[in-house]
C-alpha cells in the first residue's frame, strides 16, 4: 500500500509538470521567507530621500511610499501570509476532522446536531463576517489565524465525516467495538489513518483559500496591520501609487497567485494520485 | 450461405495510464440469419468487449486494433457517423445488463421510445406514440399508457428490462445484441424474460447473441455455442457439440462445475488469477489447465474442427 | 414536501444563530455603545439616563430579545455615523449590487456552460487544458489584484474605461453605465466562469462515460444529439445546486471588487460600516446578507428538487 503510494505520488508529479514547478514555488518561498533574516534590510527602514525608487541594483524590487525596500517587505510580508495559510490550515484541518470524525463515528442526535451546525456556518457570509470580527477583535496575526481557522473548517469535517461512515462499517471496525475498544482508540487507530489522504488533500486546498481570505483582509486594512508587512496589506497602498508605481501593485499580487495556485495545483495532483480513477 | 454476421481474427485493446491492456485478444465467430448464439465465458474474458466493438460501442479509449467485422457483406469497422448510426439500433440493438443506468434518468420512458422511433422512421409524433404503446404492450408491460409517464426509477428491474428489450426490437432488427440481460434480475424474473426473448425471436426470427457467464442460459436458448477465455474464443460448435463433448479443458471445466441436478456435491472451478493467464500468443488457459502439455509452453494451435462446425482452439484437445 | 420543510425549518436555524452571533460580536466590541449618543456639554446624570433609554442597562438576554423583535419588525435601527436608519441605507444601496451580482452570475452561467461541455467531451485536448489552466488561475487569483491590474491595463493605461464609480457625474446615460459596470462585472464572472467551468466539466465526463449514452449511441444518437439532448440537463442539475452554494463566494467577491472599483453597492457600505465601527449598520447588514443566502440556497433546493425526477418522486 505504502510503496504503491509513493510509486503513484512519483507518477502523479511525473504527468504533471505544472505540480512540479507548484512544489518548486512552494518551497522555495516557504525558505526565502523563513530566511529572509539573510537579506540584510530592514524591511521597516523608512528613507525620506528614497520614496517610490523603480527596481533598480540597490533595491530589486523597487522601494514603497515610506521608502522602505520592497523586497525585503515582500521577504517578510510572504512570512506573514505562508505563516496565516498554514497556521489557519492546521486549526480548520483539527477542528475539522475532530468534528467530522467525532459526528460520523456517533451518528445520532450528535451527528444532527453538528451536521446542523456545519450547514449553518456554510451558509453564512464568510468573508463578511471575518471582514466584521476582524473590526472587533484586536488587530494582529494571531487573530487573523483564529478567524480564519474558525470560519473554514466546515468543508473538512463534511468530507471526514462521510468517510467516517462508511469506514465504520467495515469488518475490522466493527470486529474492534465488539472486542471492546474504546471509541477514542478506535477513532485514533482505525479511522483517522485511513482518512489522511483526504483530509491531506483538502488542507492543501485549505491553506491556498487562506492565504487568499488573509490577503483580502489585510487588504482592507483589517488583518495584517502596518508597519507589519504582509503581501495583502502591501497591496492595499499600492492601488493608490498605480499610475506613477504599477510594480507596487504587480509584486506582490504576483507572490499571491503563485503561491496559491501551487498549493491548488498540488492539491489536485495529491487528490489524483490518491483517488485513482 | 453467407453469414448474417461475421467477425474474424478480432484484436481490441484499451488504453490507459498504465499502458496497452489487451480485452481481445483473437475472437472469431459468425451467426446466421435466425439463429441464437451464445458467448459464454468468465468475467474478464472479453466476451462483451468484443460485442460492443461490434457496434463500435466500447469506450474512448477503446480501440479494434485488427480483424475484420462484416454485417450483411459489408464491413462496419470502416464505417464511420452517419452510415454507423444507420446500423445502430436499426439494423442491429442493443439490451444492457444494467437497465437503471441504461436509461437515462430524467427522461419517461415515453419520450425515449418516441425519440427512438423518430429517429429511425418517418412518423409523426402521435403515430410514435401510439407504436410505443403497442411495443410496450407487446413485451408484456402492462398498462403501458401509464408508463409511458414513468421515470425509469419507478419501474421494477424486470419492467426495466422490458422496456430496453421493447426499444430493442422497435425498429425489426436484424440481429439483437443481448448482453447478460438477465444477470441483475432475480430467478423467477430472470425466466420471464428469457421466454419474453425466445418469442420475440420466434415470432420476429431475427438473430440473437447472448451473451451470459451462466450455462443454464445458453443452455435454455441457444444453438450455437462460443466460449471465450482470456481474449480468445477457445472452442465453438452447436450447443450439443459443447454440452456433450466439449473438447477444450477450459469447456469441460466449465460444464464441470455447473451444479447438477440430484447431484450434492459442487464441483469447485479451478481458482483463477489474471497474472496466471498466459502470455502473449499461448493458450489463456495454458497455465490453470491440467493437461498443458510442452506445445502449449512454446504456441498456440491454429484451430481444429473437431466434428463439422465445431472448432475448437488446443493441443491436447479431446482428453476426457 | 417533507424535504422542504426541513430546509425551512434549517433557514430559520441559521438565521438565529447569525442573529446571536451578530448581537453577541457587538457586544463584545470594545468601547461603550453610549458615547456615541454623547455630546460635549451632557451632564453625567443625563448620560446615566440616555444609557436607561437605549435599554443598555438591562441585563443581556432581554437586550438580544428586543434587538430581535425590531428586527423582526423591519426596524434595524439607526446608523451611528448619519443617524439614518440601516433598512433605508441598505435598500438604497442594493440596486447597485442587484445588478452588478446579476449581471455577473448570468453572464457566468452562459459562458460557463457550453465552456465545460466542450472540455468535457475534448477531455485532454489543446483547449481543455488551456482553460484547465486558465480556470486554476481564475480560483487562485486574489480579486482585488485582478481589478487593481485592469484598473491599471484599461483605465490608467489605455483609457479606454473609466477606473472607478458607477457613473460619470452629470452624466445620465446607460451607455455610461455599462462602461463603468465592465471591469467589476469582469472580474467577478472570471472568477465565477472559473469554478463553474470546473463543475460542468467533470459532470460532462461523468454523464459521457454513463451507461445511457452508449445505450443512446448504440441506438444511433449522433454524438451532438447525445451531447445535447442528453447529457446537458443532467450536466446542468447539479448546477442549480452549486449556483446556490457559490452565492457566498459571489457575496464576498462582490465586497472586494465593490472595494476596488468604489462601487456603490452594499458590499462597499458593509466595508465603510466596519473601517467606521457602525454597529448598528454592521449587524444589520450581515442579518441581511445572510439572510438573502440562506433564501438562495432555500430557492436553489427547491428549484433542483422540481427540476430533478428523482428527487420530485422520492418527496412524495
Amino acid at each position: 500500500m505504502r510503496e504503491n503510494l509513493v510509486k503513484n505520488l512519483k507518477l502523479g508529479f511525473k504527468t504533471n509538470k505544472l505540480a512540479v514547478a507548484g512544489l518548486i514555488v512552494i518551497v522555495v518561498f516557504s525558505l526565502a521567507s523563513i530566511f529572509a533574516f539573510l537579506y540584510p534590510v530592514d524591511p521597516n527602514a523608512i528613507s525620506v530621500t528614497e520614496r517610490l525608487v523603480a527596481p533598480c541594483l540597490k533595491h530589486p524590487f523597487g522601494t514603497d511610499d515610506m521608502g522602505r525596500d520592497y523586497l525585503a517587505r515582500c521577504l517578510y510580508g510572504g512570512r506573514a501570509s505562508l505563516s496565516v495559510g498554514f497556521m489557519a490550515m492546521i486549526l480548520s484541518t483539527a477542528i475539522g476532522v475532530l468534528v467530522g470524525s467525532v459526528s460520523g463515528f456517533m451518528g445520532g442526535t450528535v451527528d444532527a446536531i453538528l451536521m446542523r451546525l456545519v450547514d449553518a456556518l456554510m451558509s453564512l457570509p464568510t468573508f463578511l463576517i471575518m471582514v466584521v470580527m476582524n473590526a472587533y477583535l484586536k488587530p494582529g496575526i494571531q487573530n487573523v489565524i483564529l478567524i480564519i481557522g474558525f470560519l473554514t473548517w466546515m468543508g473538512i469535517a463534511r468530507i471526514v465525516r462521510g468517510e467516517t461512515m462508511s469506514l465504520k462499517e467495515r469488518e475490522y471496525v466493527i470486529y474492534s467495538r465488539v472486542s471492546g475498544q474504546s471509541r477514542g482508540k478506535i477513532i485514533l487507530k482505525h479511522i483517522l489513518p485511513n482518512i489522511m489522504p483526504t483530509v491531506i488533500v483538502s488542507a492543501t486546498m485549505n491553506i491556498a483559500s487562506a492565504i487568499l481570505m488573509e490577503s483580502a483582509l489585510s487588504f482592507f486594512g483589517l488583518g495584517i496591520r502596518p508597519p507589519q508587512a504582509s503581501w495583502g496589506s502591501m497591496l492595499s497602498n499600492a492601488q493608490r501609487y498605480i499610475t506613477n508605481a504599477p510594480y507596487l501593485a504587480i509584486f506582490p499580487g504576483l507572490l499571491i497567485l503563485l503561491t496559491v495556485i501551487s498549493f491548488n495545483y498540488l492539491g489536485e495532483v495529491l487528490r489524483k494520485v490518491f483517488e485513482p480513477k | 450461405m453467407e453469414h448474417l454476421l461475421e467477425v474474424k481474427d478480432l484484436a481490441v485493446s484499451f488504453y490507459g495510464d498504465l499502458g496497452e491492456t489487451k480485452a481481445v485478444k483473437n475472437a472469431s465467430f459468425y451467426v446466421d440469419q435466425g439463429e441464437v448464439f451464445g458467448i459464454v465465458g468468465e468475467s474478464g474474458s472479453g466476451k462483451s468487449v468484443a460485442t460492443k466493438s461490434i457496434l463500435k460501442l466500447g469506450p474512448e479509449n477503446c480501440k479494434i486494433i485488427g480483424g475484420s467485422i462484416t454485417f450483411q457483406g459489408e464491413s462496419i469497422i470502416e464505417k464511420e457517423g452517419k452510415e454507423l448510426r444507420a446500423i445502430r439500433g436499426n439494423e442491429i440493438s442493443i439490451v444492457f445488463q444494467d437497465s437503471l443506468s441504461a436509461l437515462n434518468p430524467v427522461y419517461t420512458i415515453g419520450s425515449k421510445m418516441v425519440e427512438l422511433l423518430r429517429r429511425h422512421n418517418h412518423m409523426t409524433k402521435k403515430e410514435a406514440y401510439e407504436k410505443s404503446v403497442e411495443l410496450l404492450t407487446s413485451v408484456g408491460i402492462a398498462d403501458a399508457r401509464k408508463h409511458m409517464k414513468s421515470y425509469p426509477h419507478e419501474l421494477s428491474g424486470g419492467m426495466r428490462q422490458r422496456v430496453m428489450i421493447a426499444m430493442a426490437i422497435s425498429s425489426n432488427p436484424k440481429l439483437m445484441i443481448a448482453d447478460e440481460p438477465t444477470t441483475a434480475l432475480d430467478v423467477t424474473i430472470q425466466a420471464q424474460i428469457l421466454h419474453l426473448l425466445r418469442d420475440i425471436q420466434k415470432k420476429t426470427k431475427m438473430s440473437v447473441i447472448m451473451i451470459t457467464h451462466d450455462l443454464g442460459v445458453v443452455a435454455q436458448m441457444c444453438s450455437r455455442i462460443a466460449v471465450m477465455c482470456g481474449g480468445y474464443v477457445v472452442e465453438q460448435g452447436s450447443a450439443e457439440d459443447i454440452f456433450y463433448r466439449p473438447q477444450h479443458p477450459y469447456t469441460q471445466a466449465l460444464i464441470a462445475s455447473m451444479p447438477k441436478v440430484g447431484s450434492d456435491k459442487l464441483v469447485q472451478f479451478l481458482e483463477r488469477n489474471v497474472s496466471e493467464d498466459g502470455g502473449d500468443g499461448l493458450c489463456p488457459f495454458y497455465r490453470r489447465c491440467r493437461h498443458a502439455s510442452e506445445a502449449c509452453a512454446k504456441s498456440l494451435p491454429a484451430f481444429y474442427e473437431s466434428e463439422k462446425g465445431h472448432f475448437v482452439l488446443c493441443h491436447v484437445r479431446g482428453i476426457e | 414536501m417533507k424535504r422542504i420543510v426541513n430546509r425551512l425549518f434549517q433557514s430559520v436555524l441559521i438565521m438565529f444563530l447569525v442573529s446571536i452571533l451578530c448581537f453577541g460580536l457587538s457586544k463584545a466590541a470594545p468601547g461603550d455603545p453610549v458615547m456615541t449618543y454623547v455630546e460635549p456639554n451632557m451632564s453625567e446624570a443625563y448620560i446615566e439616563q440616555l444609557r436607561e433609554d437605549l435599554g443598555l442597562n438591562k441585563p443581556i438576554v432581554e437586550q438580544y430579545v428586543i434587538w430581535l423583535k425590531n428586527i423582526l419588525h423591519g426596524n434595524f435601527g439607526n446608523s451611528l455615523m448619519n443617524k439614518r436608519p440601516v433598512l433605508t441605507q441598505i435598500v438604497e444601496r442594493l440596486p447597485a449590487t442587484i445588478l452588478l451580482m446579476g449581471s455577473s452570475l448570468i453572464l457566468s452561467v452562459i459562458l460557463a456552460i457550453p465552456i465545460g461541455l466542450y472540455t468535457g467531451k475534448h477531455k485532454n485536448k489543446f483547449w481543455d487544458k488551456l482553460t484547465s489552466m486558465l480556470s486554476f488561475v481564475g480560483i487562485s487569483i486574489p480579486t482585488f489584484w485582478f481589478g487593481i491590474l485592469l484598473i491599471y491595463l484599461l483605465s490608467v493605461k489605455m483609457g479606454w474605461l473609466p477606473s472607478i464609480g458607477m457613473r460619470t457625474d452629470g452624466v445620465n446615460s446607460l451607455w455610461d453605465l455599462i462602461r463603468h459596470l465592465i471591469m467589476p462585472c469582469a472580474v467577478l464572472t472570471f472568477q465565477n466562469v472559473a469554478q463553474y467551468t470546473r463543475y460542468i466539466r467533470s459532470s460532462t465526463i461523468t454523464e459521457l462515460s454513463s451507461d445511457y449514452v452508449t445505450v443512446q449511441r448504440a441506438y444511433g444518437m449522433s454524438e451532438m444529439g447525445i451531447l445535447f439532448r442528453h447529457v446537458l440537463k443532467n450536466a446542468i442539475l447539479p448546477m442549480i445546486t452549486v449556483l446556490g452554494m457559490s452565492l457566498q463566494s459571489v457575496v464576498s467577491g462582490a465586497i472586494i471588487t465593490e472595494q476596488v472599483f468604489a462601487w456603490p453597492g452594499t458590499g462597499q457600505l458593509a466595508v465603510t460600516a466596519v473601517t467606521t465601527f457602525d454597529y448598528p449598520l454592521i449587524m444589520g447588514i450581515t442579518m441581511f446578507t445572510a439572510l438573502l443566502i440562506v433564501i438562495g440556497n432555500l430557492l436553489a433546493d427547491i428549484c433542483y428538487s422540481i427540476v430533478d425526477p428523482r428527487i420530485r418522486i422520492a418527496k412524495n
